[in-house]
């Protein structure tokens, strides 16, 4: 295998599912050689879990990819497999237990609520490591899904009971993310500040803002003398979000813009991204597609013009069932992925198959939106490489190998992050079953925090060979 | 196989405030179910862990006949730690959670597991309602950030202004009421969005209303300390205090710097909407009380505190009187305060939103069907919500009774669209009629809901019936539920029915599946869409629609022919009432009740019992101490 496949345009074209709407993506963005390779990590969900057929056939660093991955290829050398990793409690089918733990490690903060007690893995490295590095956002959390807050549908978490929910419309996002923001074509560089001309008005607004920013962060504080520990952690989030908005007002966090100063370590510039025509259709493989490649420009724009250095792309919700889509009548999650070791036969469009032959076409499908992001992160240089070298999409999925309603055989991914140390390009198949949170460990010594365990298994360690 | 362990969180002030329990503790039966597969969520656990349980409330003791040998339970003595171990899955590595039942460190109490025992598929266990104990108010201390919703209401009662809002993050769910303080969050997008929109709001704010603010003053320099003060009394629903009129003072004068005579009024508005006295209700009490552990709220504190919950908007005048007034924390005070609020139109749209939630069909809209399996139901889905809505504007209004919401005929309404809606429940050729319809259990968007997209669910609808109506949540196994296939032949089954049936014949599922699916079966004469049908032809055959059901695990077991003896049987429930009155409490007060014998729990409680008129419901809910009386960590 080749160590890099930093993909041609065409290719891609050729290679993302039904890629309309894609050709206005597809900019280059050659970013500057820094001396700091920046570390970035997304987040990412597909729903219903995968087949047996996920797995790829091999171990080592000898392996092919069979059906549901076929939209990897070329990104082999990017990508670390480990088998047998389990959750480490589960509870009725897994479902939510699986989407609550995936990244958290952590358990029910109720039995009604179903959020995660403990902060997921992203939001773990925010908090003890330089992972943000000065960007003006914490993350870019987007998703495909309908738009629900609750528990199916989260996977990150800032802190016990604080769910991050993602913003399904791209439209918004793209509004959220770049709000403030001055596109252009030219990269960025720190400049000298120069004089501008005097405007009353703009100079009092100025000066308004930053004074509101200061009084109101004074009644967080105040607010905060009143309050127990779990209400006062709530508030830290909008007394640290009023920081964000401070560091804005005074453009101290403008990374990337044209023309602003801030602690540039990377970066293009930012670029508009073409959220028209997204239809927010579940059953509809054409709009799917649109939409997750609509997102996952917005994270790559994000990251190219060093808005922010985390990402969530999660794709449908725990126990998405899809009917219609693909043109299959039924549920994915009832009719094929529940029953998938049975030996039911269902009709895919005109075509009979099994239902294991029907689940790998619905994994496949949600793998090549999760490909499709890898090969856009592949295909942009960034230094000496490209961006996915400095990037880790941890992928997970909800329950264990086909579906299986359990807690075993979780099947975690990582693509990507070969600048932070990652043994990619293998199949670790573990002797031994071992906890999941132990890949977290591994995972968060590659972002440079030796913790020692994760989510409820505080002192679980690390996995041999994940990390250099 | 290692055994799971169950703990319950006992501890006064716990940083957890859990929604709470029925009165039975209910643990391991080593039953499970399949949820996924035909029926959705459902399965279970159940049997008492010992002949006599403990009631984790009231620490008296349940005798084990008195409870299911299904898997119920209540979300707060179910702690996430019952589901610490997968029996064939990795071994619980948890060290805070013991396979037997001990005191835990923290002062937890684990209760120990029970031998797994054979579920009772046909047993007439009871769940008989038991009088809590009664308890000190334990509310906490705490904010709870305005809804989309009413900062709408209050952008636009304060400023006459309408404001656009679509950048704002969706009010998170946490499945119980969408308004629960505990996830209000404000992150980095929502203060973006609470920023532009306070930017927006001032410029367009009109120079009537900025006078009126200042006593209608003009509008120049002279004007500035009677605006603050009259603006951030407004906007902060209190009297300002001394330093936030130096604040906002200083803001004037820095818009006003820059010669445009009108920017320090917009500065003060802008800044007011994205204060966080403006963007939080807040039962924090006097400062003067900042040390002391139990407080009292302030006055304008229980008036905001009423006005959002009851009429879910900032306070009216007369509220905003009575707080200046000192009378709402004073006795008599409060409970004709909250007589005046419950006769207000708004609190009849504010209880209409608690039906809505409730009843779990808040989010109809996004609900889906087949169109080849119940050709119609797009079409007619806005005419579903509208008989939704009749049907609470004339039944689930503040003067009517529980016994009316569950029990009154239901006809589609007479209004626009209405003849279409009767078509269209008779749509089906083996109905051909409307059936009989009573009650909230009927409606077209609750049986829709509960369904689906083209077949019934037996196990969701009765489920939702558990969940909302009994406060009984079914815990799932913590064991690996095997696949459909694994547990039966679903090929042989020739109605839903029979698929639900067999499926619960499996020792795994019948726990679970005898509790939820015995109410669901009372409900398939209505199809997935809400349509009347005689016959099931979902599996291929014409199959006679058996609604025969077997009601257990309540205060009013019976044999059920249909949703109208479900809900005759509801309507007489002790339990169903209580559970009422903590769904109120839940909805009103925004949060999880520690125990069943907090105060506006039981006052609830006893209005449905004496006379069983919702508004009285409410008015008992607002008109304890614990409408004020706090607790601070």
């Amino acid at each position: 295998m080749s160590r890099r496949n930093l993909m041609a345009r065409r290719e891609v074209l050729k290679s993302a599912l039904g890629a309309v709407l894609l050709a206005p993506f597809l900019r280059q963005r050659e970013l500057h050689a820094q001396n700091v390779n920046p570390k970035r990590i997304i987040l990412a969900f597909t729903p219903d879990s995968h087949p047996p057929e996920w797995w790829p056939m091999g171990t080592g660093t000898s392996f092919t990819f069979q059906e549901p991955l076929k939209d990897f290829a070329g990104l082999e050398s990017e990508m670390l497999f480990v088998r047998r990793l389990d959750h480490s409690w589960t509870f009725d089918n897994h479902h939510e237990a699986g989407i609550v733990q995936l990244f958290t490690g952590g358990k029910f903060y109720d039995d009604t609520s179903r959020y995660s007690t403990h902060p997921s893995i992203d939001h773990v490295l925010l908090q003890n490591t330089d992972l943000r590095g000065g960007t003006p956002r914490e993350s870019v959390n987007v998703c495909v899904d309908d738009g629900r807050v609750d528990k199916r549908h989260i996977i990150s978490y800032s802190g016990e009971n604080q769910p991050v929910p993602n913003e399904p419309n791209p439209s918004k996002a793209f509004a959220n993310v770049f709000d403030g923001v001055t596109f252009g074509d030219a990269p960025a560089q720190p400049t000298e500040p120069t004089t501008p001309e005097v405007d009353p008005v703009a100079l009092a607004k100025q000066k308004v803002d930053e004074r509101i920013v200061q009084v109101d962060m004074d009644q967080v504080r105040y607010l905060q003398r009143f309050l127990g520990q779990e209400e006062r952690e709530r508030l830290d989030l909008h007394l640290q979000s009023l920081e964000d908005l401070q560091r804005r007002i005074q453009g101290t966090d403008m990374a990337g813009m044209p023309g602003m100063a801030g602690p540039v370590l990377v970066g293009g510039s930012c670029q508009q991204v073409n959220t028209e025509g997204f239809r927010d259709r579940l059953s509809d493989e054409t709009a799917i597609t649109n939409w997750a490649q609509m997102q996952s420009e917005i994270l790559l724009n994000a990251f190219t013009c060093d808005l922010s250095r985390t990402g969530v792309m999660q794709y449908s919700f725990s126990g998405g069932h899809h009917n219609g889509l693909l043109d299959f009548p039924d549920s994915w999650h009832d009719n094929v992925a529940h029953v998938s070791k049975t030996d039911d036969a269902v009709t895919v469009g005109t075509e009979g198959m099994s239902t294991r032959q029907a689940f790998g076409i619905f994994d496949r499908f949600w793998s090549s939106q999760i490909a499709y992001l890898a090969k856009r992160l592949a295909e942009t240089a960034e230094g000496d490489g490209s961006m996915l070298d400095n990037t880790l999409i941890y992928w997970g999925v909800e329950s264990g190998t086909n579906h299986s309603h359990s807690p075993v055989d979780m099947q975690y991914l990582l693509i990507g992050g070969r600048n932070m140390g990652l043994q990619l390009g293998q199949v670790i198949d573990l002797p031994d079953t071992e906890l999941a949170n132990k890949l977290h460990v591994s995972v968060m010594q590659a972002f440079g925090y030796d913790a020692p365990g994760f989510g409820v298994e505080e002192d679980c360690g690390a996995l041999a060979g994940v990390v250099a | 196989m290692t055994r799971p362990a169950s703990t319950l969180d006992l501890k006064r002030g716990a940083p957890r405030q859990r929604v709470s329990a029925l009165l039975l503790l209910l643990s391991w039966a080593g039953s499970a179910c399949s949820s996924g597969e035909i029926g959705g969520p459902a399965s279970g656990v159940a049997d008492p862990s010992s002949p006599n349980a403990t009631d984790p409330v009231t620490g008296t003791a349940v005798p084990a006949d008195a409870m299911p040998t299904a898997p119920i339970s209540n979300p707060s003595t179910t702690s996430p730690e019952e589901s610490s171990t997968a029996p064939d899955g990795p071994a619980n590595t948890d060290p805070d959670v013991p396979a037997t039942g001990t005191s835990m460190p923290d002062g937890t109490v684990a209760i120990p597991s029970a031998e797994p025992v054979a579920p009772d598929p046909d047993g007439d266990s009871v769940q008989q309602y038991q009088p809590p104990a009664s308890i000190e108010s334990e509310l906490g201390a705490r904010t709870w950030r305005l809804t989309q919703r009413q900062y709408e209401l209050s952008v636009q009662s304060l400023f006459d202004v309408v404001p656009d809002t679509q950048r704002f993050t969706a009010d998170l769910d946490n499945g119980v009421f969408v308004n629960f303080s505990d996830t209000g969050f404000v992150r980095l997008d929502q203060n973006n969005a609470y920023f532009a929109v306070a930017q927006d709001v001032s410029d367009q704010v009109s120079e009537a209303v900025l006078a009126s603010f200042g006593g209608q003053c003009t509008l120049d320099a002279a004007c500035r300390d009677a605006f603050v003060s009259g603006v951030v009394n407004a906007a902060f629903r209190r009297p300002p205090t001394a330093d936030e009129l130096v604040s906002y003072g200083d803001i004037f004068d820095l818009g006003a710097e820059s010669g445009d005579p009108l920017l320090g009024f917009r500065s003060v508005v802008k800044a007011l909407l994205t204060s966080p006295h403006f963007l939080y209700r807040t039962e924090i009490g006097a400062e003067q009380d900042e040390t002391q552990t139990a407080f009292s709220l302030t006055d304008h504190e229980v008036a905001t505190l009423l006005s959002y919950s009851l009429l879910g908007r900032p306070p009216t005048p007369a509220l905003s009187a009575a707080a200046d007034a000192g009378t709402l924390t004073q006795p008599g005070g409060l409970a004709d305060a909250v007589a005046e609020l419950v006769a207000l139109p708004e609190a009849q749209e504010q209880f209409q939103t608690f039906l809505e939630q409730w009843l779990e069909v808040y989010t109809f809209d996004s609900v889906e069907k087949f169109e080849d399996t119940y050709p119609g139901f797009l079409t007619q889905k806005e005419r579903i919500w509208q008989e939704t809505a009749d049907f609470f504007a004339a039944k689930g209004s503040l003067d009517s009774t529980l016994t009316a919401l569950l029990s009154d005929p239901l006809t589609p309404s007479a209004g626009v669209g209405g003849a279409d809606l009767v078509e269209f429940y008779s749509s089906d050729e083996s109905g051909g009629e409307l059936g009989t319809r009573v009650g909230v259990l009927s409606l077209g968007s609750v049986m829709a809901s509960h369904a689906k997209p083209n077949l019934t669910s037996p196990t969701l609808r009765g489920t939702f019936v558990r969940r909302r109506f009994l406060c009984q949540n079914i815990t799932l196994p913590a064991i690996n539920i095997p696949p459909l296939s694994e547990t039966e032949d679903k090929g042989e089954a020739r109605s839903t029915r029979q698929l639900y049936e067999m499926h619960a014949k499996d020792a795994l599922c019948a726990g679970c599946h005898t509790l939820t699916d015995n109410i669901g079966f009372a409900f398939e004469n209505f199809d997935g869409a809400g349509r009347y049908r005689t016959l099931d032809t979902t599996q291929g055959d014409s199959v006679p629609i058996d609604p025969v059901a077997k009601l257990v695990g309540t205060d009013v077991n019976r044999m059920l022919t249909g949703p109208t003896d479900l809900a005759a049987a509801l309507s007489e429930s002790e339990l169903v009432r209580q559970c009422l009155s903590i769904q109120a409490f839940r909805y009103y007060f925004g949060q999880g009740e520690s125990s069943l014998g907090l105060a506006p729990i039981v006052g609830g409680h006893a209005a449905l019992q004496q006379s069983g008129v919702l508004g009285d419901l409410v008015k008992a809910l607002w008109s304890t101490d614990a409408t004020f009386k706090r607790r601070r960590d």
